[in-house]
């Protein structure tokens, strides 16, 4: 068979496989026949399309091994690729940079300098640059340098049509929810549930939104003492994000809801799908939080008087018995401590104690 | 202080329900029809033994005017008290709650229906006698500018509503007679009422035809053809839909085509025989993807726009009793009719794959007919069951290509689990079925699958191994000594996926800025350790043999290093900068040694 017919089979395999985390696999294996054929258009393509699919691969740190790469060529021949596209993506990995503990400060604001320098020199709207500073200011725990980048998002000009559809500029949506997380970030909860209205009324829609919005609003709309309408938002939620394997960030979000308003008992089963890939991944962030909420969830069944419970845990966990019979409030110790020491680490990073007080709020 | 009444912008009313709660200007038939359903239910509840009609005409443009549409209904009719409440009151609805019978959808609840008629006429005119009243006929002409008037009519009416509607400018189009034919036929035509549409002297009834999916259900070849009729598809088998929560009647069509996860099909839904929609969601489990279903409900609630279905308890209620109804056919229907079944997996293995993941009973009972690919040819679970034991089986598609030869030629089977759903299953059986044991094969065992060399060899070869681990170590990559046929295959390079990982990291570093170097740098350290890739050696072949006792030396390295890049490139792996260095340094170096030989 023919490389091309090699890779268009890979390619439909991936296709029949979308949204799932099966078809990774296959399209690492046409991106290899690719690069040893030496066809750069194809494996370009090829990337993208990987990129696109590990927002449903349970290792979410591919996209390191794979986006410079894209970058380069960019650099190489600006006319045969297209850098617009690739700066698009370099949004998603630059807001997934502050997960990773494997990456310094220095790295992850090395690679904003450079998406700033990129953005500008495509003459893109620089609204999107602010808004990324501000993004990562907040994951890094920096609520003064996420300040200044708010005030300088507000008085950057609006894309306009042009900005949106040949821009880099992220949609409505998109923008409305990482305001919205803002305000979250800040504990301007009751602004941050009025600015999602849009969202929650189904008018402003995209891949990611409401997807994100749901999980990030189910404390504060808890803390407003609006409870039922958040039941409501932990089903819809919780549907959306369910089947995407490296969304730990938004899983733990639900677990630990339903550990403090909903049923306890179906954060335990989040918890038995989650847990697998949770010890998989290097992304930290979303494995403190992972955690973290473990760690509320155990302590509030430990509380209303389960002791013990029967669970499905990998073999490779530490924590791991042949009875499969756990106890809760052992296990609520375990993860506290281990979300504290990663709270830590992050903060080691940062330069500050964000992460261990904001942990610390979490368990109030 | 003095009182006041809201004030209602009817324009702004009319453009929030056009842009925001109805799909187009056609569902003002829709709305029109069933306000004659509703007027017919409500006089037969008066008057049993009632006979309802409903009559759509289109009058043609001429004289100046434009064209227009006549509704006339015989049903209850409304006195000119009720047409001051309930037409021109914004928010008030004719719908009564009689015993027993709720208002169940949203527009009929607030009585916004009729307004759709001024998205295609600037003026609508209602005559209207009340059935049962001695009360005579009104009148009420009321126009988009927010302005009506009423008034009583002399002369002899029958009891009903008799709807005018005048084509607004660019809305003629609306009226055109083929299109209203098919609009209500669309809409209507399994109304249990007569309607009929009439346009330059002719008449055609939209209802009263059989519905054979509805009506004889029994006649599966008739519910099929109906189905090709409604879908424009022939599909191979149908399954009837029965669920009590929603009150639903129905039929799912097996799609002929394979399709996958995450799609679904439109399904079509009547609500009391009126069209509500064609591409319904939520209708049937998400696993139902090979399915394409028509139903009429009787009790579900559509949105708003009357349009979708209303995300309740019932409907919920309603999905699950529709899976379950399916997963009984497909239980019943492997045992009566194992051969519909088999042409039924030879399409559809993916979707029924998918229902035994999460279906324990789905599993037990159809896990053995799915058919798996394995090197030794695509077999059964049951064929695999039987003949092997143990099954073992890779999660990737490439590592069954590189070693599934290899292992079929010392007759062990391997599963190609890389595809949705397989890996799953096949990690339940043990659970299952206590005869069967299961092995996941990762690249890191595969050199255990392969046949052994004799003790004296493994002896013998010791330093050769420790060479060649010397050589090999900057390639991150362990050397192995075994024996597979076919013999002319001097190496083989297995891999896991961590060190997929890293060397596609490598390669990106080779071109990455100052600033991606350093990322890469450090993921590369985090994934060193759990790395792996092997050199599997075959000492089955002639040049492997030699290797084993050639000296140490700059030939050695060499040789050593070649194998290792002509296993990559078998392995359609890439190279690196540094492997295509040695591919091209260790090629020359060869010609030369030869040459001075």
């Amino acid at each position: 068979m023919e490389y091309t017919q090699q890779i268009q089979y890979l390619k439909e395999q991936a296709d029949l496989h979308k949204e799932r985390p099966e078809a990774v696999p296959f399209l690492e294996q046409a991106i290899n026949l690719a690069d040893a054929h030496q066809d750069q258009k194809e494996s370009f393509d090829l990337r993208i399309e990987l990129i696109q699919a590990i927002h449903f691969y349970p290792k979410p740190e591919l996209i390191f091994a794979y986006f410079p790469w894209l970058l380069a060529r960019c650099d190489e021949d600006p006319e045969k690729f297209d850098s617009r596209t690739v700066l698009w993506y370099y949004k998603w990995v630059l807001e997934a940079m502050p997960d990773y503990l494997v990456l310094s400060k220095e790295q992850i604001m090395g690679a904003m300098d450079d998406f700033e320098r990129r953005a500008r020199e495509g003459n893109y709207n620089p609204k999107t640059i602010y808004e990324f500073r501000r993004i990562l200011a907040m994951k890094l725990g920096d609520s003064e340098t996420a300040r200044i980048a708010q005030a300088e998002f507000e008085a950057a000009p609006d894309p306009t049509f042009l900005d949106r559809m040949l821009g880099i500029a992220n949609c409505d949506a998109c923008v409305l929810n990482n305001s919205v997380e803002y305000e979250v970030f800040l504990g301007n909860d009751e602004k941050a549930i009025r600015m999602a209205g849009p969202i929650l009324k189904g008018q402003k829609t995209c891949h990611s939104v409401p997807h994100d919005t749901y999980p990030s609003l189910l404390l504060p709309m808890k803390r407003q003492k609006r409870e039922f309408e958040a039941i409501g938002f932990l089903e819809k939620g919780y549907k959306l994000i369910k089947d995407r394997p490296a969304d730990f960030i938004r899983q733990a979000e639900c677990m630990r809801f339903t550990a403090l308003s909903g049923d306890p008992r179906e954060g335990i089963s989040m918890f038995e799908k989650h847990l697998p890939n949770v010890f998989q991944t290097l992304q930290m962030m979303g494995v403190m939080k992972f955690y973290q909420a473990s760690a509320v969830l155990f302590s509030a069944l430990a509380q209303k008087g389960t002791t013990s419970l029967r669970l499905i845990i990998p073999g490779n966990a530490p924590f791991f018995r042949e009875d499969n019979v756990y106890s809760c409030e052992t296990l609520a110790a375990w993860f506290r401590e281990q979300a504290s020491g990663l709270a830590s680490r992050f903060d080691v990073r940062n330069g500050n104690d964000y992460y261990t007080t904001h942990l610390e709020s979490l368990y109030a | 202080m003095n009182q006041y009444n809201f004030q209602v912008n009817l324009e702004g009313i009319l453009s929030l329900l056009s842009q925001h709660i109805y799909s187009g200007p056609q569902v003002y038939l829709r709305e029109l029809l069933q306000n004659g359903v509703d007027a017919m239910q409500a006089r037969m509840r008066l008057e049993p033994g009632y006979k309802g009609r409903t009559t759509f005409e289109v009058v043609p443009a001429g004289d100046g005017n434009p064209p227009g549409l006549i509704v006339e209904d015989n049903g209850i009719g409304m006195t000119q008290e009720e047409v001051h409440q309930f037409l021109a009151t914004i928010g008030s609805s004719s719908k009564r709650v009689l015993e027993g019978e709720a208002i169940t959808d949203f527009i009929g609840q607030f009585g916004i229906g009729m307004l759709s008629a001024f998205t295609v006429s600037a003026e609508v005119v209602v005559i209207t006698r009340k059935a049962g009243s001695s009360e005579p006929a009104t009148e009420w002409r009321g126009r988009t500018d927010g302005t009506y008037t009423l008034r009583t009519l002399e002369g002899e009416f029958s009891p009903g509503t008799r709807v005018y509607l005048s084509a607004k400018r660019d809305m003629e189009d609306y009226f055109e007679p083929e299109k209203v034919l098919n609009l209500l036929r669309k809409y209507g035509s399994l109304l249990p009422w007569e309607v009929t549409f009439a346009s330059e002297g002719s008449a055609k009834f939209i209802t009263g035809s059989t519905v054979p999916w509805l009506d004889t259900p029994q006649d599966v070849a008739a519910v099929l053809k109906s189905g090709q009729l409604m879908f424009s598809q022939a599909f191979p088998l149908a399954i009837p839909l029965r669920a009590r929560s929603g009150g639903v009647f129905g039929v799912a069509f097996v799609l002929p085509y394979e399709t996958r996860p995450g799609g679904q099909a439109p399904h079509r839904v009547y609500i009391r025989r009126m069209l509500v929609s064609e591409n319904a969601q939520g209708l049937l489990p998400e696993w139902a993807f090979f399915l394409q279903a028509v139903v009429n409900a009787d009790d579900l609630k559509p949105t708003a726009s009357r349009e979708s279905l209303y995300e309740n308890e019932t409907l919920r209620k309603c999905r699950e009793e529709l899976g379950h109804n399916i997963r009984t056919w497909l239980i019943e229907t492997a045992k009566r009719e194992p051969r519909q079944m088999e042409a039924l997996l030879g399409i559809h293995a993916v979707a029924l794959k998918g229902l035994a993941v999460q279906d324990e009973e789905f599993f037990k009972l159809f896990i053995d007919l799915f058919p798996f690919e394995t090197n030794m040819g695509s077999m059964s679970m049951g064929e695999i069951r039987q003949r092997f034991p143990l099954i073992r089986y890779t999660t990737s598609t490439d590592e069954f290509r590189q070693v599934g030869r290899i292992l079929a030629a010392r007759n062990i089977m391997l599963v190609n689990a890389a595809y949705i759903y397989e890996h799953e299953l096949i990690a339940r059986l043990p659970v299952h079925f206590s005869g069967t044991d299961v092995e996941r094969l990762r690249s890191q065992d595969l050199g255990d699958e392969l046949e052994p060399v004799p003790a004296d060899v493994t002896k013998g070869a010791h330093e050769f191994l420790k060479r060649a681990k010397e050589v090999l170590s900057r390639f991150r990559c362990e050397p192995e000594l075994k024996q597979f046929t076919p013999d002319e295959v001097p190496a083989l390079y297995v891999r896991d996926e961590n060190m997929q990982f890293l060397r596609q990291a490598e390669q990106g570093r080779e071109t990455a800025n100052a600033v991606w170097a350093s990322v890469l740098d450090s993921f590369t350290q985090s994934y060193q350790e759990a790395a792996h890739a092997s050199l599997i050696l075959n000492y089955r072949n002639p040049l492997v043999r030699k290797l084993i006792s050639a000296p140490a030396g700059p030939l050695f390295t060499n040789c050593i290093e070649l194998l290792y890049v002509q296993a990559l490139l078998l392995g359609h792996q890439p190279l690196t900068s540094r492997e295509m260095g040695v591919l091209n340094s260790g090629l020359l170096n060869l010609i030369e040694s030869s040459l001075k030989d």
